[in-house]
């Protein structure tokens, strides 16, 4: 039985139409109902590469779709999948999509687009791909980013730190917010921020990085029980132990950063005078 | 917990997160690409969206308050004194930024 025959559309003058040899192949007989695709549809499904991460299929078809909607309107280098999508469950707000060297992007259609078709909050972020990289060296978010990633097309990045104390230390001075005003953030919010404080510390320690490392640094400075009274139940009584505690980290985390970046930027002006 | 009941509380909140927020962005500008500043861009968002939840609880909410120059004052007041600390440790900070940051901020959300 032949499985796939392919054939041109002719112009008619009053229908198009697709011709076929008399016995041309079994099981494509005059009556059966057969299906017509567009061959650059069929051909053109996207690749998926999974770096540590095994997602289920479900998950991996939503992801072929929002490729296909970014080729389709977007000429770039590669795309990423990244951010809570990726974890265990259906439980995720948004889905961060990068597009690494973007040429020629239709931000806003691929937006309404992936909302549209798969209901779901696209987060695009289009940088270059040494922009990226140097991210991934120096920002403790960006270095998250691909402990586990999904992507278009073969891509591998650098895991080297490069520490910089005073750009850490100001992405830690925003996480302060959540000191000042906590009721106003959404316990996914609360997560996110809290991660984040935990990924700085972490990095700027010189510690390995990942989702499995934050959790277990959160668990052993806050306790799994607060931690979960906290996020899981939701109970008020944690909050005000909880916010003691992350006073106590943020003051000590402040402290260490600026005498880092202090002795840091001192070394870096000897070196500099030295190489003159 | 719950928000804040006072104007002053409210405005002492808010101020933080001003603050903050202004701090941030004088000692990151000198330290990102163009491209890069988008994407923080969209970070502070969240920020700007918490910060609106205590605007939006002083009043007048559609036009600066009687005593938006004093809230400014103290948003630069505190920016100076955390960042002139940094600058002493040696810090690269570029002290003009923080009255235009600060303004920003501000008349985004409707304070000035």
């Amino acid at each position: 039985m032949v499985g796939t025959i392919i054939k041109r559309i002719s112009k008619g003058s009053r229908f198009n139409q697709i011709y076929m040899k008399k016995n041309e192949g079994i099981g494509f007989e005059p009556g059966k109902s057969v299906i017509i695709k567009p061959l650059e549809v069929i051909l053109d499904k996207p690749t998926l590469l999974e770096y540590n991460i095994k997602l289920l299929p479900l998950k991996k078809e939503i992801i072929k779709q929002i490729f296909s909607i970014i080729i389709e309107h977007a000429s770039f280098g590669n795309i990423l999948i990244t951010g809570s999508f990726l974890q265990k469950g259906y439980r995720f707000e948004d889905i961060d999509i990068v597009i690494l060297d973007p040429e020629v992007v239709d931000k806003q259609v691929i937006k309404k687009r992936i909302r549209n078709i798969l209901g779901i909050e696209p987060h695009l972020i289009l940088i270059s791909y040494h922009d990226f990289q140097k991210g991934v060296s120096r920002d403790p978010l960006f270095h998250l980013m691909i402990d586990h990633y999904v992507a278009y097309k073969r891509i591998i990045f650098k895991k080297k730190k490069s520490i910089n104390f005073q750009f850490l230390d100001a992405h830690l001075v925003r996480n302060n917010n959540l000191l000042i005003a906590f009721e106003s953030y959404t316990l996914q919010e609360r997560k996110k921020v809290l991660r984040d404080i935990i990924s700085i510390k972490l990095f700027s320690e010189g510690k390995a990085l990942s989702h499995k490392a934050i959790r277990m640094e959160t668990e052993k400075i806050f306790g799994k029980k607060l931690l979960e009274d906290l996020f899981t139940f939701a109970h008020t009584d944690a909050e005000p132990v909880f916010l003691k505690k992350l006073k106590v980290l943020l003051k000590k985390m402040e402290e260490f950063l600026i005498e880092n970046a202090s002795k840091q930027i001192r070394y870096n002006k000897e070196i500099h005078r030295d190489s003159k | 917990m719950r928000m804040p009941q006072n104007r002053s509380d409210t405005i002492k909140r808010f101020i933080g997160i001003a603050s903050n927020v202004v701090i941030h962005r004088v000692l990151l500008q000198s330290a990102l690409s163009e491209e890069s500043k988008k994407y923080y861009e969209r970070e502070i968002s969240r920020d700007i969206a918490i910060a609106s939840t205590y605007r939006d609880q002083i009043n007048p909410r559609d036009r600066p308050p009687s005593d938006a120059t004093e809230i400014k004052n103290r948003i630069l007041k505190n920016v100076t004194n955390e960042l002139q600390n940094r600058k002493q440790k040696g810090y690269d900070v570029e002290m003009q930024l923080i009255v235009l940051e600060a303004e920003d901020f501000l008349n985004r959300l409707k304070i000035t």
